[in-house]
């Protein structure tokens, strides 16, 4: 019934909406587009606000479309089909896919109305980080904003003192009257109305910072809340000096610890680790009136009440601190007082031109090695090098005897090109012969699995590999789609529809050109229809079982689950066990997870001391940098990751649980 | 009628252009320059593309495009560089011998004369690419590249040889000597291939326009053969034209010419603010003394104080003003900027040099001067030492703009004193090695063109070499340690001018680890120290070599 109910008020919505428009009177229509924090964060999502300003009568129908060019390339088309414009003010939300090397970033509004031509409302250039910049958003959350009510100051500014540049003090070549020219942190002023509902959206943003009790955020603002939290996001909380109820469950249930260990009553903040993202909760009073300066946004540093620099550190996941000695060449102008500050656990591109090449190049190269469709190989170059070779000899010694020989030397202006066109020919077709395989390209899918066996997140990495140039396009739902840079294909990419609620990506694909995206979704299976298989995970938690129980219900529950061939692997203790002899996976998948997962790690050792799980996580961001995929630390005693990895085929599917020791759940900083 | 029908008949049968391609199908030199151009083309192009062959097969699909993208880019290069130097002497070198004339009296029409001279000039360069041509397919197999691209590929570098081959052509239909044809092929093919086509974007004039910009659209690539096919009936029409009228061309100083009229305008300006002269012209007074730095400086512009001042001075303004600009934005992208144009600087300046230095005797042979100054009393060794001082006249000159930009940098650089340091000593050696250097080579050549182009060769040669092969090698880390060959880029003149711009000079020694070079000081100083000495030493070898052998060369036929 209500399947039926439900499209009849709709169309008669509808119909009501053409009827009043019918009636409307001419009008002037202005629109404009912006970013939603002055500034976008690095390697994310843009969201966009559209506004458009309609001063007819009645309402106006028809799409509205934001086209996104970058270097004038078409990058993303956005429609909004069938919006109706009431007459005054209408803004729209929206976002639009990562471009990792983007700087240069224009929007075009236009509105189609219904009957009439388009109307072209220009464009503007949308502030994006350029390649020497890193830009941080924290994404500010109070009832009052968008209201119409008076904000006071405090709440404005309050933000001031969680911007990552507190952490850093940079020379005089980069900063400005002490404000960083490299670094950079906007906030985004969000209220009820705009706060997002899907945990997709979240990803624009590094930090969510909630300034009030939770209660004004609706139950599907605060589930796509915890899911983007447990998916690696961060969220900071001022705690109210009479925190209520729902405040405490909703810790609770990000921590997952026992009420009796959550302590809402210290004068310190506090550091709560919620699968793979992290809380922190501000000691009560931090945003006491006083101790701020009454202005407006634009505070200056030295007003802001002061976080100590751990608080910071774990806001902004810095791995470690390394003394000014040890990193003074690497870092490029980056120094803390007491020493040099590494972001990131240990990567130094924030603040310095981002070295984006240096790794996904790396992982993008490896994965088009191993991800390639079955049957697919190219000609030895042993073999290239004897054609070539035997073609110079053809054409100088032999060419000179034999012709010479027949005292026909002249002809060579006629064998030698023949052979050339020959040899060239004799390639192409040897190639076209070998490569006549049509297969698809494979994938591996990561699933990070949380408490409850619930998925928390999935990352899927699909090799695309075409037979003929064409344009390749792939549907998704509710998912982040970015291309990884590989070095040997440059071809282009731009996406359309309703980003990222459903649209399509288009990637311009050369013959016999491997093309590796990524897609990333959030949450559980209800809203992102990620699959995971039914493993009791709770049956080989580490930190509650014996450690021969754990190996035992580990064997089981992989033979179970995995039906063809799989890889258990557990990291722990700094020691890499492995288990299930039988049907393990070949040893270059071994290779290439270990590759994986410590690959990261690895090229960075010289910058690392303790480096653990939630060194290397990033607020989701699904962008090709990989920063934010959650990577294992053999040096972390708090955590035991067990993975599983089982092959369907050609493709990898690769389920991972992260356990942490309940007593370093909670930690006052 | 007989007449018309043996010329057609003649003309079908292109006995000009059958003599040249017989000749060099018998010439072992021929199959020589082919596996040589080969194993050079493709070691290169291993070198290059080894980052795509050291990684596993799968990894390297689609690496295709890149590779055919760097070889095309080769070869065009190639065109542009040696095609008008391989071309430009064509014709010009028969106006020398005095044979044009004698072919002009056969049946050979000269119609029949452009296309063959065109035809047999463009053997070479096309037996080179067709050398290449297989990289195509060794790209295809890699993947990233289909049928078409490898087609517009091929047709937009024979149309580029076309193209650049009628241009040279032209140029040498029009000049006098092989030198100024040399000369202007270059000058001008700049101006039109790369100039005009900043101005009309590109793609109008440069045939691999729309390969660039669509290399898989066929048709494109197809459709812009036409307007390229067009401009180079019209070079070949033009070099007709130009063999007719200018076969006969009598010999002018045009260079001298123009300076003098441009003396003329710059007097006039003069008058009208002041009347100040900095450099009187003494003009007929006889000398006491050196007779021929006195001849050489009346006679040749690059050598007349006056004009090379008022030549440098749109260049010194060009330069205050990017100075002037780079200080104003403080920015780094200025800075670089600056470092361009002290390259670019540089390598005017030593174009100017080599062509003075290899100049200096093959310019009085070519004349037949040199005879009569043999005739005189003064001592041989007097005679180059002579010219050569007159040509210090635009060491001066060539120092005040790379000083000028050396001050702004400097500046920028917040007052680098080591830098100013290191440019200065640029000057005092590289100056007199490239000069000398080019002295010696020119004394061993016949005729002008070759002289320059023997010089210009072998000092680029001279300069890439070390740091591209050494690079090269050390980019491709075939054993352990290999990054301990890096001193061996400090045997480049140019080495020391980048690294002091852009490099540093710390790179060179840090990977050895003797205790002389653990401290900074010692890894900075070093390499200059090392660099300079060596090319001082050389200067002076390559001074008295010339001095000395003048003895000999001089009087060599």
């Amino acid at each position: 019934m209500k399947s039926f109910v439900e499209p009849c008020l709709r169309m008669l919505v509808l119909v009501l909406l053409a009827a009043t428009a019918s009636g409307q009177t001419g009008g002037v229509l202005k629109g404009s587009v912006t970013t939603v924090p002055p500034l976008v964060r690095s390697r994310a999502p843009i969201p966009l606000l559209v506004t458009l300003h309609w001063d007819g009568s009645g309402f106006l129908i028809g799409d509205i479309k934001v086209t996104i060019t970058s270097f004038d390339e078409p990058v993303f088309e956005h429609i909004t089909e069938g919006a109706a414009l009431q007459q005054g003010l209408n803004e729209f939300r929206m976002m639009v896919p990562v471009r990792t090397t983007a700087s240069k970033v224009f929007a075009q509004l236009e509105f189609i109305p219904e009957k009439g031509s388009a109307i072209d409302l220009g464009g503007s250039p949308l502030p994006v980080p350029t390649r020497d910049e890193q830009g941080f958003t924290i994404l500010v959350g109070s009832p009052k904003f968008g209201t119409g009510q008076p904000v006071a100051a405090t709440y404005r500014s309050l933000w001031h003192s969680l911007r990552f540049e507190l952490l850093v003090h940079e020379d005089a070549s980069v900063s400005r009257n002490g404000i960083s020219r490299n670094v950079k942190t906007y906030p985004a002023l969000m209220g009820a109305r705009d706060f997002p509902k899907d945990p997709i959206e979240h990803c624009a943003y590094d930090v969510v910072f909630l300034q009030d009790d939770i209660s004004w955020l609706d139950e599907k603002q605060l589930t796509s809340l915890t899911q983007w939290v447990h998916a690696g996001g961060c969220l900071v909380l001022s705690n109210p000096l009479s925190p209520s109820e729902k405040f405490r469950d909703f810790l609770l249930q990000m921590a997952n610890v026992p009420a009796s260990q959550l302590d809402l009553s210290s004068k310190r903040s506090l550091a709560m680790h919620s699968e793979l993202g992290r809380v922190l909760v501000l000691p009560q009073g931090f945003a006491a009136e006083d101790s701020l300066h009454p202005t407006d946004q634009h505070l200056p540093i030295s007003n802001s009440p002061a976080l100590p620099a751990n608080v910071l550190a774990f806001i902004w996941r810095f791995g470690h601190i390394l003394n000014s000695s040890q990193a003074s060449d690497q870092l490029d102008r980056i120094v803390l007082p007491n020493g040099v500050i590494l972001p990131n656990g240990g990567v130094p591109p924030i603040g310095i031109i981002y070295q984006e090449n240096e790794i996904e190049h790396g992982f993008a190269s490896q994965l088009s090695g191993d991800l390639l469709p079955t049957g697919v190989e190219a000609i030895p170059l042993g073999s290239i090098a004897l054609i070539v070779t035997l073609f110079i000899l053809i054409s100088g010694p032999i060419d000179y005897f034999v012709l010479g020989k027949m005292r026909r030397r002249v002809f060579t202006w006629i064998v030698h090109p023949c052979v050339a066109l020959a040899v060239t020919l004799l390639i192409v077709t040897l190639t076209n012969r070998r490569l006549a395989v049509e297969a698809p390209g494979r994938k591996i899918t990561i699933i990070d699995i949380g408490k409850d066996g619930r998925p928390l997140s999935e990352n899927c990495f699909q090799l695309h590999f075409a037979y003929n140039e064409h344009i390749h396009q792939i549907q998704h739902k509710n998912t982040l789609v970015t291309r990884l840079p590989s070095g040997v294909n440059d071809s282009k990419w731009w996406a359309t529809g309703r980003f990222p609620t459903y649209h399509v990506t288009s990637f311009e694909l050369a013959k016999w050109s491997p093309l590796v995206t990524r897609s990333m979704t959030i949450g559980d299976a209800e809203n992102s229809n990620i699959e995971v298989p039914q493993i009791e995970w709770d049956t080989i938690d580490p930190f509650s079982v014996s450690d021969d129980t754990f190996s035992s219900h580990l064997l089981e529950q992989a033979k179970i689950h995995a039906s063809g061939e799989w890889l258990v692997k557990i990291w722990r203790r700094g020691k890499l066990k492995e288990m299930g002899e039988a049907n393990l996976i070949p040893k270059k998948w071994d290779q290439y997870f270990v590759d994986l997962e410590s690959d990261y790690v690895r090229r960075h050792r010289r910058f690392l001391n303790e480096a653990s799980i939630f060194d290397h996580v990033h607020s989701p961001s699904g962008s090709a940098s990989l920063e934010d995929i959650p990577r294992t630390s053999v040096d972390d005693d708090d955590f035991v990751v067990v993975v599983l990895v089982v092959r369907d085929g050609g493709d990898l599917t690769v389920y991972r649980r992260a356990y942490r020791n309940p007593s370093s759940t909670i930690s006052e900083l | 009628m007989n007449i018309h029908r043996r010329r057609y008949t003649s003309e079908l049968a292109a006995p000009l252009l059958v003599k040249e391609l017989t000749e060099r199908a018998n010439r072992q030199q021929t199959y020589i320059v082919r596996v040589a151009f080969a194993l050079l083309f493709y070691g290169a192009f291993a070198i290059m593309a080894y980052n795509e062959f050291s990684i596993s097969a799968g990894s390297r699909f689609g690496a295709g495009a890149e590779i055919s993208r760097l070889a095309i880019n080769v070869q065009l290069a190639g065109i542009f560089l040696f095609l008008p130097a391989m071309m430009c002497g064509v014709i010009t070198s028969e106006k020398e011998r005095g044979t044009l004339e004698l072919i002009t009296l056969t049946d050979v029409s000269s119609r029949a004369l452009i296309v063959q001279k065109y035809l047999g000039g463009l053997a070479p360069m096309i037996t080179c690419l067709l050398m290449a041509l297989p990289i195509n397919g060794v790209a295809y197999a890699m993947g990233g590249l289909s049928q078409t691209q490898v087609i517009t590929g091929s047709l937009a570098i024979v149309l580029t040889a076309l193209n650049v081959g009628a241009f040279s052509l032209m140029v040498s239909a029009y000049c006098r000597t092989t030198l100024g044809a040399f000369a202007a092929a270059y000058c001008l093919g700049t101006i039109w291939y790369f100039g005009l086509s900043l101005v009309c974007g590109s793609g109008v004039l440069l045939p691999p326009g729309a390969y660039f910009y669509r290399p898989s659209e066929l048709k494109l690539n197809l459709a812009s053969a036409i307007p390229t096919l067009a401009i180079t009936a019209s070079f070949l029409f033009l070099s007709h034209k130009f063999l007719l009228e200018r076969a006969n061309a009598p010999r002018t100083n045009q260079l001298l010419k123009w300076f003098q009229e441009l003396d003329r305008w710059y007097q006039d300006i003069n008058k009208q603010f002041g009347n100040v002269q900095l450099v009187k012209d003494r003009g007929n007074d006889l000398p006491d003394k050196h007779p021929i730095r006195w001849r050489e400086i009346r006679a040749k512009a690059m050598a007349k104080i006056q004009y090379l001042i008022r030549l440098m001075l749109p260049v010194e303004v060009i330069v205050i003003i990017f100075v002037g600009l780079a200080n104003a934005s403080r920015h780094d992208i200025a800075g670089h900027h600056l470092e361009m144009v002290v390259f670019v600087l540089w390598m005017i300046v030593a174009a100017l040099l080599t062509v003075q230095g290899s100049s200096l005797i093959t310019g009085e042979r070519v004349s037949q001067t040199l005879e009569v100054l043999l005739t005189t009393p003064i001592p041989r060794r007097a005679i180059v030492a002579e010219k050569a001082a007159a040509v210090r006249i635009l060491s001066f000159i060539a120092l005040v703009p790379l000083l000028t930009v050396a001050l702004g940098n400097w500046y920028l650089r917040f007052y680098d004193n080591f830098y100013l340091i290191v440019h200065a000593l640029t000057f005092l050696v590289y100056f007199p090695l490239i000069f000398w250097f080019s002295v010696a080579v020119g004394l061993h050549q016949k005729s002008r063109y070759k002289g320059v182009l023997f010089a210009v060769g072998l000092l680029f040669s001279w300069c890439a070499l070390p740091i591209v092969l050494t690079s090269a090698i050390v980019d491709m880390h075939p054993f352990p340690g290999v990054e301990k060959l890096r001193p061996l880029t400090l045997f480049s003149p140019a080495s020391v001018i980048i690294a002091n711009e852009e490099w540093g000079f710390e790179q060179y020694f840090s990977a050895y680890r003797w205790p002389a070079f653990t401290g900074p000081s010692a890894l900075i100083y070093f390499p200059i120290v090392l660099n300079f000495t060596f090319h001082t030493a050389l200067a002076i070898v390559f001074r008295s070599y010339s001095l000395r052998s003048a003895e000999t060369r001089l009087a060599a036929r």
